[in-house]
């Protein structure tokens, strides 16, 4: 079934973050792999922190998106 | 050491991506809107720009001046239409998220190396003059070469056999303005275990038979391009090591260690449905859409309109000027062969040509067509003479008996349609009576 414009516009927000979480979560693996050269565990830490976080939100826009899929 | 201003609205990125930047040495700034950005580059020199298309106040696009420092775009929603608005402008790459630090180092080090991404296309050789058509099809095609040529993007030829993606290719490099090499390779008759060597080089000694080191065709291409034709016959695990080019921007020869940079174009071509391919495990998804970044299909001749008679007295006069047959056709001839719709495309349609210019050779014009220029052998629909269990060598020697028979006997044209030298025709064609005595 083809999606409303107000469906549209949802999945392309949906698609953006979690775009821009992707990359942070790629972008702070590399940091977390410098600083694994560094012996640095405590950034580490703080770059793996910031990983789990941006998948909790990958998590929310997929389960919003599901929602938004089951409701139609 | 770059000074480089990153402008995104994503802190978590920026952040990242300023503590590794400096970590490499470089002075990187950051800011998250246009506003911020066009005060800052009033301000302050910059090297370099990394530019988020989508910022909270308009487009990165807007940042990109001709007079301003280089700039790599880095976008979430990669288009074919921001990437051409994107090389309108000093940029020196285009940058699809999620990134990784290898992408941002190798842009930078294409800007240091003031690399000529966006060079001016000569107009006059954009279209080669054996590049022959005025169809719509064709008129879209030579826009897509004049604003994709000049670009360093990889760009993907798809189309059917005969259609001459390898002009196109040519067509693309010429656009660069550059005297760089172009170097072509066929993907499919470079022998599976050569691959690699063929593609990166190889060490002395790195194998038996490796007597010498040899330099690969990426390297020996340098800044120009590389034309990878036929790119869907690439073994899958060359895909994985040609993936590794793409991404990383260098490559190790066969048996070596060290990493080469990579600064040749890449253009690949192929007739074959790469999305099928990719569903069906043949071809790798990631290389496709590495390799999809411009794509470019080529039409059929059956969907050239007005552009059979044009290519026809093409050839037709190219003939008579080589071999001096006649240099006209006859109305009806034109006629029927814009009526007929060229399975085989150009390639098939100039064959056709030239039989026809030796079949009316004396004449003053041609009035006659070959007997069966219309009906094509269906060798790959009945798979005549071919079964299950056959060896490659059986199946190509019934290949080239059938293709010579179909050309009644001309080794030249046989040789062209099969895309072989004639040397190699004339060696197989030995080989076969040296077993049958």
């Amino acid at each position: 079934m083809p999606l409303n414009d107000l469906e549209k516009a949802h999945l392309k927000e949906a698609l953006h973050k979690m775009n821009n979480a992707l990359n942070s979560i790629s972008m702070q693996a590399e940091l977390a792999r410098m600083y694994a050269q560094q012996d640095d565990n405590e950034m580490i830490g703080e770059a793996l922190g910031i990983i789990m976080s941006q998948c909790r939100q990958c998590s929310v826009i997929t389960q919003s998106t599901h929602t938004l899929l089951q409701d139609d | 050491m770059a000074r480089i201003l990153l402008v995104d609205d994503d802190t978590d990125f920026t952040s990242a991506t300023q503590t590794l930047l400096r970590a490499e040495e470089h002075d990187v700034s950051t800011v998250g809107t246009v506003a911020e950005a066009t005060g800052v580059l009033r301000r302050e020199a910059f090297d370099m720009l990394f530019v988020d298309l989508s910022l909270p106040d308009g487009s990165g696009l807007e940042l990109i001046r001709d007079d301003g420092p280089k700039a790599v775009i880095i976008t979430g929603h990669p288009s074919i239409e921001t990437a051409i608005r994107a090389v309108r402008g000093r940029v020196v790459d285009y940058l699809v998220k999620p990134l990784d630090k290898n992408q941002l180092i190798k842009s930078i080090e294409s800007a240091a190396l003031d690399k000529p991404t966006r060079r001016i296309p000569r107009i006059d050789t954009i279209r080669p003059a054996n590049m022959i058509g005025e169809s719509a099809a064709m008129k879209s095609l030579i826009k897509s070469i004049t604003e994709y040529g000049p670009t360093d993007l990889t760009i993907l030829i798809t189309g059917e056999s005969g259609t001459g993606k390898d002009l196109v290719a040519q067509a693309l490099h010429n656009a660069c303005n550059t005297d760089a090499k172009f170097v072509p390779v066929n993907c499919g008759a470079i022998p599976r275990e050569l691959v690699a060597s063929e593609l990166f080089g190889h060490e002395k000694g790195s194998f038996t038979g490796a007597g010498a080191k040899r330099v690969g065709i990426f390297e020996r291409a340098k800044n120009g391009t590389v034309f990878l034709d036929e790119i869907g016959e690439l073994p899958l695990d060359q895909q994985v090591a040609l993936l590794r080019v793409l991404e990383t921007g260098s490559m190790v020869r066969v048996g070596g260690e060290k990493e080469i940079p990579m600064t040749a174009r890449i253009i690949a071509a192929t007739n074959k449905d790469l999305e099928k391919e990719v569903s069906e495990g043949k071809f790798r998804e990631d290389l496709f859409f590495r390799l999809m970044v411009l794509p470019i299909h080529v039409a059929p001749l059956r969907e050239r309109e007005g552009d059979i008679p044009l290519l026809a007295n093409y050839f037709l006069e190219m003939y008579a000027k080589e071999h001096g047959t006649p240099s006209r056709f006859s109305p009806q001839v034109l006629t029927k062969l814009e009526s007929y719709h060229w399975p085989g495309n150009v390639r098939e349609l100039k064959h056709t040509v030239l039989r026809a210019a030796i079949l009316n050779r004396g004449k003053d014009k041609v009035d006659t067509l070959p007997d069966n220029f219309d009906r094509p052998p269906k060798w790959s629909d009945d798979a005549q003479g071919l079964r299950a269990g056959m060896s490659i060598r059986d199946v190509e020697k019934t290949l080239i008996e059938k293709t010579l028979d179909h050309f009644d006997g001309n080794k030249k044209l046989t040789a062209e349609a099969l895309g072989i030298s004639l040397k190699t025709l004339y060696n197989r064609l030995c080989e076969y009576e040296e077993d049958r005595v």
